[in-house]
């Protein structure tokens, strides 16, 4: 028994020993661990800011962002990030740039890839470099814009005061341009294509905006080379803008400085996809010249190339006004038998009277130039032209002349086949001419009455 | 004298709207379109007369200070500049017209998208002049962005 109580004694005693060993250690561990708590950083509380409020590249280039904080922190942040262009007319379109954002932390040294719309401020770091790429096309675009605006994450986990101001970003385009006088410019090659020269960046409407990306609607460029191509004299260069505010039609010149043609044309789309009451001008959308304003603007420019060409009206030996025996207007001295001439001779000679209304429209009254090209686009506009007589107005004896002659009359059914080309110019004279301004109609050959009325519609939408 | 002299010449520029001795005559034609068309004169002692391209009378009556003071810092920024008499393609067809005179200055401008800065400021200070006095007229609307 003594034996046996001994060794349960030692036993015991060994017990303890590894008990106290344990325990040693065990505080040991404690005591470690608890000192290796005090070494480690804990901070979630900074404040955030942003070095730019305007950031600008060339295509093909990154913009670069850079952001502060006041302290490094403990864990990573999240940084959201979204590109917005609803304040800019000049927004940058989605292929022109890598949506992924990447950011840096050891000043650009190395970048890593964070998403479409965010990156991390890696913690223990306090300077943050962020940077989209964008991307160099072949494109004539505007100098693209957009908005990127920045936002900490709302967690319980982080205590972020301050702010990243929105910035805001220019895309410069690289490509080579021909600046227009008014929006696109293209040049017309002999084969009727189109190709763009350049673009006027300077816009002020999405319309614009949207003519410039995605190129002219395909019915435009039809309807012009449809009509610039019926009469042996075509266009050269073709200008489109979008205006609505200028309330220009259209005009076209001859570019050529050796006695040819090149004629430029440049004709408003406002008028395409916009109906106007010209007596209100109130103005409502349609569909691409539904109402056939387009189509008459079109054919008035081209009614002007067919009675102001080199190759056929102007006689190319006669410079000096005082040696040309016909009409002589900046284009040059108008052959015997241009149509200018003809007209002149039969409409404009002191002797002559014409019946009112004596000209087609208001603008007609201009000058002989614009009277005969609107008195062409009202031939071409008009499905039957009633032929005049010795008492007709003057308008009708104007419209009838073209209707006869030989460079113009043939050109009414081809155009009329590709464009539609409506009779929209609303003027006093059209509306007025017949009827009294309470919409009685009268005889066309009271010209007396006619004349009458006509100053009374005139007044009441002039005065 | 000199001392004299200058008290005369700044109370006569005080006394028209930018020492202008004549009247200030502004033309402009209508385009191929809806583009605005009128004939402003303005004499020196500034009173108007506003009429439309066939010279029917529209208004008269008398610049109020307003619009006397904007017109007199326009038209000193043209004085300074009128060696130029014309500005534009003279061989584009449809464009307005436009034809500003007074004094020794008299230029004409075809399509008033060719006009020099000076000249702009005063179509517009007269275009919107035409616009308010010119009672009865449709005004025109720009299609929204």
């Amino acid at each position: 028994m003594p034996e046996t109580c001994h060794r349960e004694q030692v036993l015991q005693i060994k017990i303890n020993i590894i008990k106290l060993k344990l325990t040693t250690i065990a505080l040991m561990a404690l005591i470690l661990s608890t000192s290796c708590k005090k070494d480690e950083y804990v901070n979630l509380k900074a404040t955030i800011s942003g070095e730019n409020v305007l950031v600008g590249t060339t295509e093909g280039s990154s913009l670069i962002y850079n952001i502060s904080l006041s302290e490094e922190l403990s864990e990573d942040l999240p940084i959201n990030l979204t590109i917005d262009t609803s304040e800019t007319i000049k927004y940058i379109n989605e292929d022109d740039y890598d949506p992924i954002f990447e950011y840096s932390s050891d000043l650009g040294r190395t970048w890593k890839k964070g998403t479409a719309t965010s990156v991390i401020f890696p913690k223990r770091t306090r300077d943050l470099k962020v940077r989209l790429h964008t991307i160099d096309d072949e494109k004539l675009e505007v100098h693209e814009e957009f908005t990127i605006n920045f936002s900490v994450e709302a967690d319980k986990q982080f205590s972020i005061s301050g702010s990243i101001n929105p910035i805001k970003c220019i895309v410069e385009d690289n490509e080579e341009n021909m600046i227009p006088t008014a929006l696109v410019i293209y040049s017309v090659g002999e084969d009727k294509s189109f190709t763009l020269l350049g673009i006027n960046r300077d816009i002020y409407n999405s319309y614009q905006k949207s003519i410039i990306d995605n190129g002219l609607e395909q019915a435009i460029i039809d309807d012009v080379i449809g009509v610039t191509s019926t009469g042996e004299v075509g266009i050269k260069t073709f200008e489109a803008l979008f205006d609505a505010g200028s309330g220009l039609g259209g005009y076209v010149y001859n570019n050529s400085g050796t006695g040819g043609d090149e004629w430029h044309m440049t004709l408003n789309l406002s008028w395409a996809y916009y109906a106007y009451d010209l007596t209100t001008f109130e103005q409502s959308r349609q569909e691409y010249n539904a109402n056939g304003a387009f189509g008459y603007i079109l054919t008035h420019e081209y009614g002007h190339i067919m009675t102001l060409n080199q190759l056929n009206e102007i006689d190319g030996d006669v410079l000096l006004p005082e040696s040309c025996t016909g009409l002589y207007l900046y284009e040059g001295c108008f052959k015997e038998a241009s149509a200018l001439n003809r007209f002149h001779t039969n409409f404009y000679d002191e002797s002559i009277e014409l019946n009112e209304p004596s000209h087609v429209t208001d603008y007609a009254q201009t000058n002989i130039a614009e009277d005969i090209a609107e008195s062409f686009a009202y031939y071409v506009g008009q499905d039957d032209v009633p032929a005049s007589v010795a008492d007709s107005s003057g308008a009708l004896n104007k419209v009838n002349f073209v209707a006869n002659h030989a460079s113009l009359k043939d050109l009414k059914e081809p155009i009329q086949s590709v464009a539609n080309v409506g009779l929209f110019y609303n003027s006093p004279i059209r509306a007025y001419f017949n009827r009294t301004v309470d919409g009685e109609k009268i005889s066309c050959t009271d010209h007396k009455k006619i004349t009458h009325n006509l100053k009374q519609g005139m007044f009441k939408l002039k005065k | 004298m000199k001392f004299l002299a200058l008290i005369v010449l700044a109370y006569c520029s005080g006394c028209s709207y930018n020492s202008v001795q004549t009247s200030l005559n502004i033309e402009v034609s209508p385009c191929f379109g809806t583009c605005l068309s009128y004939h402003l004169e303005v004499l020196p002692n500034s009173t108007y007369v506003l009429s439309d391209f066939h010279k029917t009378k529209l208004s008269k009556g008398k610049l109020n200070n307003k619009q006397r003071k904007s017109l007199k810092s326009i038209v000193a920024q043209i004085a300074i500049k009128n060696e130029q008499k014309y500005f534009g393609n003279p061989k584009i067809r449809d464009l307005s017209k436009i034809k500003i005179s007074f004094n020794s200055t008299k230029v004409e401008i075809n399509g008033r998208s060719f006009a020099p800065q000076p000249y702009k400021s005063l179509l517009k200070w007269a275009d919107e002049f035409y616009t308010t006095n010119a009672r009865d007229l449709p005004q025109r609307t720009s299609i929204a962005n």
